[in-house]
């Protein structure tokens, strides 16, 4: 992976990938082989581990964390989750939802992004600044996976993808809520389709593996969701050939710009031209 | 035109006395060779000119209509020069559309895009959008034509649309210029309609969708509407040939009856002559201002290049319509946000806010999009078309008129022009509101209620607001119009001051307006 976008700090990203793919690795050699027929099985590192995994489709499969601090995770869990969403996950009504099929990718998800935990009850569940250090999450993440099995951190690797492919996936699949230029939208039902222009490969993977809030889930095979993660990138990173971006929200901003600006400076113009010289 | 003509005995109307008799004594032409005549040629001393003007001059008479020409009178105010920054506007327009022109190919046969833009690299496009992507990127100075000419196209309907403001709240469509409001108002609608086609020509994403909408609208005529849209689009969307016809339609026909239309009003304003504004001095039978030389004439050059100026800053500093981001039209898909360009956005808001009513009547179903779509449109553009006569009919007022009115001399006038101006706000945010949405933090759903509410709330509110105002202002009167040389000091003999109006801008430049 190369360069993060500035989405949050805080969180070390290598240490996260090399961590979800550690916990991909352990899912356990048997899955693994099983899937790819054969294949050597994914050795630690981060490049291996992704080029491999790349070839399948993220399960759904049950993560047999090997390692790990799982106490310190349930320590985490218990003080700072199980309020609401109970001390096993099952949820508590009118506090917080099941966490039922969240799994290592939707914990990853909202932790990450600073979703949650929520800052004070009752605010929206929103992108923030993440609360908890990255080893607290890396930790959350291998508990929650445990008692609430679900999808695992897709290994996003965006080195390579091809994107062609992914931008015509991405205006299929993505555009029609979170637009053609990533820059979000409303949804109806008071939803937003957030902006991607700070979401993070990773979060890419995670959500499309959940599905969070309205969001379907997209169960595409790996190269896919790396190709998908690459256009979001390159939306994040491309110049804007044109000049000053208007956000990506198209025709509504440079109306405004036009009324405001254009035509707004061509009053004032039109008045400076008729000024005459007053003897 | 320094302001050293003396003041005629018995002010203005002499001097129109003087020029209305002038035109009924036989001119004599320079043709008739006596140098130094009433009228000789223009450029006479000058190598070359002069002898090529007395050439033209002794064969069409130009010399003396030229003198005429110069001489016509233009009303000394900036609201006069709104019609002009439209006018500018369309000449950006033609010069960058003639420049676009040559790169673009109105053809959808698909084509392998092979581009420097890498997310499209080896994708099937059609020729058009590929002809687009080309002057994006490969064609020299091309991204900014585009550009330029996408921003002129908004503030080319922007000055219209102040222009007509003007006219509107002064009251200047009145008789005898019911005629010219409705060509303008015609020149209003071609460029929408250019404004349209333009933004569908470059076959992306974004031009699709509007074009699927306009297709659906067309559909939705009772009777005819599916005949209607299969001619017009021919065949059933999206047919392979349309692109075709919509490049004829903004590159030919619109363009042309612009020009036209936009010579025919001019032509108008000249015969009519120009109204004007009830300052000291003006009647309702001459016109107080400018000559078109040297005054008038340099105020257009200079407001000429500042409007080129502004719009070439934008198309060169701010970004509009990336096409690349959208990417080429795909009939199954859409992508967020689809707004038209701002002035079709009240329509799109028609069709937002409207409930999905489908009525049957007699065994013939009216779809859902008719009336937010085609009727409603239609009696809003309506009114307004026919205002100068809606409007002559309810005050009983069938006289001439060439002094303009404040706006809020006419009170009821004001208060159903800003009644319209804020119902045409709202549809326009309604048409924008998921964007609106998304910003805000409010759901897509309840801004959809709350426009529901205030396209009849806003109108009702804004007229009785208006309607106060105006009459408010017009019950305080208006006091004493402020000549608009101010008031001068004059030192007197005895070597005290005293008060004069300043006149002289005024005596300066009193004349008929230019004659036909």
């Amino acid at each position: 992976m190369s360069r993060r976008p500035p989405r949050v700090s805080g969180n070390a990203p290598l240490a996260r990938s090399v961590a979800g793919l550690a916990v991909i690795a352990a899912i356990g050699a048997v899955a693994v082989l099983g899937l790819l027929g054969g294949r050597p099985a994914a050795g630690q590192s981060v490049s291996t581990a992704g080029a491999s995994a790349s070839t399948g489709t993220p399960g759904s499969s049950a993560s047999v964390h090997a390692g790990g601090d799982l106490a310190g995770g349930m320590a985490l869990y218990l003080q700072t989750c199980a309020a609401c969403h109970g001390v096993t996950g099952q949820g508590v009504p009118g506090a917080g939802p099941s966490l039922q099929g969240q799994g290592a990718a939707g914990t990853a998800y909202v932790l990450y992004t600073g979703r949650m935990p929520l800052p004070e009850n009752g605010v929206p569940s929103l992108q923030r600044q993440p609360l908890l250090s990255p080893s607290q999450i890396q930790s959350l993440i291998d508990y929650v996976a445990q008692i609430a099995p679900g999808p695992t951190i897709p290994p996003v690797d965006t080195q390579g993808a091809d994107l062609a492919v992914g931008r015509q996936l991405f205006i299929n699949n993505c555009a029609a809520c979170h637009g053609a230029d990533a820059a979000g939208g409303s949804v109806g039902g008071g939803f937003v389709a957030p902006s991607l222009h700070n979401a993070a490969p990773s979060t890419v993977g995670e959500a499309m593996v959940t599905g969070p809030g309205p969001m379907p889930v997209f169960r595409f095979p790996l190269r896919q969701i790396d190709a998908i993660a690459a256009y979001v990138r390159y939306l994040q990173t491309a110049p804007s050939p044109g000049g000053l971006s208007l956000g990506g929200m198209g025709p509504v901003p440079e109306g405004f710009v036009a009324g405001s600006i254009g035509v707004a400076l061509l009053l004032v113009l039109v008045q400076w031209v008729a000024r005459r010289p007053r003897p | 035109m320094s302001g050293t003509v003396p003041a005629p005995p018995g002010g203005t109307d002499d001097v129109l006395a003087e020029a209305v008799r002038l035109r009924g004594e036989p001119v004599p032409r320079a043709a008739d060779g006596v140098e130094g005549d009433a009228l000789p040629a223009p450029g006479g001393d000058l190598p070359i000119v002069g002898p090529a003007v007395r050439f033209l001059d002794e064969r069409t008479g130009l010399a003396t209509f030229g003198r005429t020409a110069l001489q016509k009178v233009f009303p000394d105010h900036w609201s006069f020069l709104l019609g002009e920054v439209a006018a500018f506007s369309f000449v950006v327009l033609l010069l960058t559309g003639t420049f676009l022109t040559m790169f673009f190919r109105p053809d959808t046969t698909p084509v392998t895009y092979q581009g420097p833009y890498q997310p499209l690299e080896g994708q099937t496009v059609s020729s058009a959008f590929d002809s687009v992507m080309q002057l994006s990127f490969q064609v020299r100075a091309g991204l900014l034509m585009r550009q330029i000419h996408h921003w002129a196209a908004l503030i080319f309907v922007g000055a219209i649309l102040m222009h007509l403001a003007r006219i509107f709240f002064t009251g200047a469509f009145r008789r005898p210029r019911e005629v010219n409001w409705i060509i303008g108002f015609g020149l209003l609608l071609i460029a929408l309609g250019e404004g349209f086609s333009g933004y569908s020509l470059p076959d992306d994403l974004l031009s699709g969708t509007g074009l699927r909408i306009a297709y659906s609208a067309a559909l939705s005529i009772p009777f005819i509407g599916p005949w209607f849209a299969s001619l017009f689009f021919g065949g059933i969307f999206p047919s392979s040939g349309f692109i075709s016809r919509l490049f004829v339609i903004h590159v030919m026909l619109l363009p042309g009856a612009l020009s036209a239309g936009i010579a025919i009003h001019l032509l108008i304003v000249w015969l009519q002559k120009h109204t004007q504004y009830r300052t000291p001095g003006a009647t309702e039978r001459n016109v107080i201002g400018l000559s078109l030389w040297p005054g008038q004439t340099f105020r257009s050059i200079g407001l000429f290049f500042l409007t080129v100026a502004v719009v070439t800053l934008l198309g060169g500093l701010v970004e509009i319509n990336p096409v690349w981001v959208y990417g080429p039209f795909v009939p199954y898909t859409a992508a967020s946000p689809a707004q038209p360009d701002y002035y079709i956005g009240w329509l799109e808001g028609l069709l937002r806010m409207a409930p999905g009513w489908q009525v049957t009547l007699f065994g013939v179903t009216i779809p859902e999009p008719f009336v937010p779509g085609v009727v409603v449109p239609g009696i809003l553009f309506g009114v307004l078309w026919a205002w100068p006569f809606i409007e002559a009919r309810i005050t009983g007022d069938h006289r001439e008129h060439n002094l303009l009115d404040w706006p809020w001399e006419a009170p009821w006038r004001a208060a159903t022009g800003v009644a319209f101006a804020g119902l045409f706000a709202v549809l326009m945010l309604a048409g924008a509101n998921d964007v609106l949405g998304a910003w805000l933090g409010i759901p897509v759903e309840t801004l959809t209620v709350l426009f529901r509410i205030l396209v009849f709330g806003v109108p009702v509110v804004a007229w009785v607001a208006t309607y106060g105002l105006a009459r408010g202002r017009l019950q305080r009167g208006a006091g004493p119009i402020e000549p608009p040389g101010g008031i001068a000091l004059r030192r007197n003999a005895s070597g005290g001051f005293e008060e004069v109006r300043e006149t002289a801008r005024v005596e300066a430049t009193v004349g008929e307006g230019g004659e036909s």
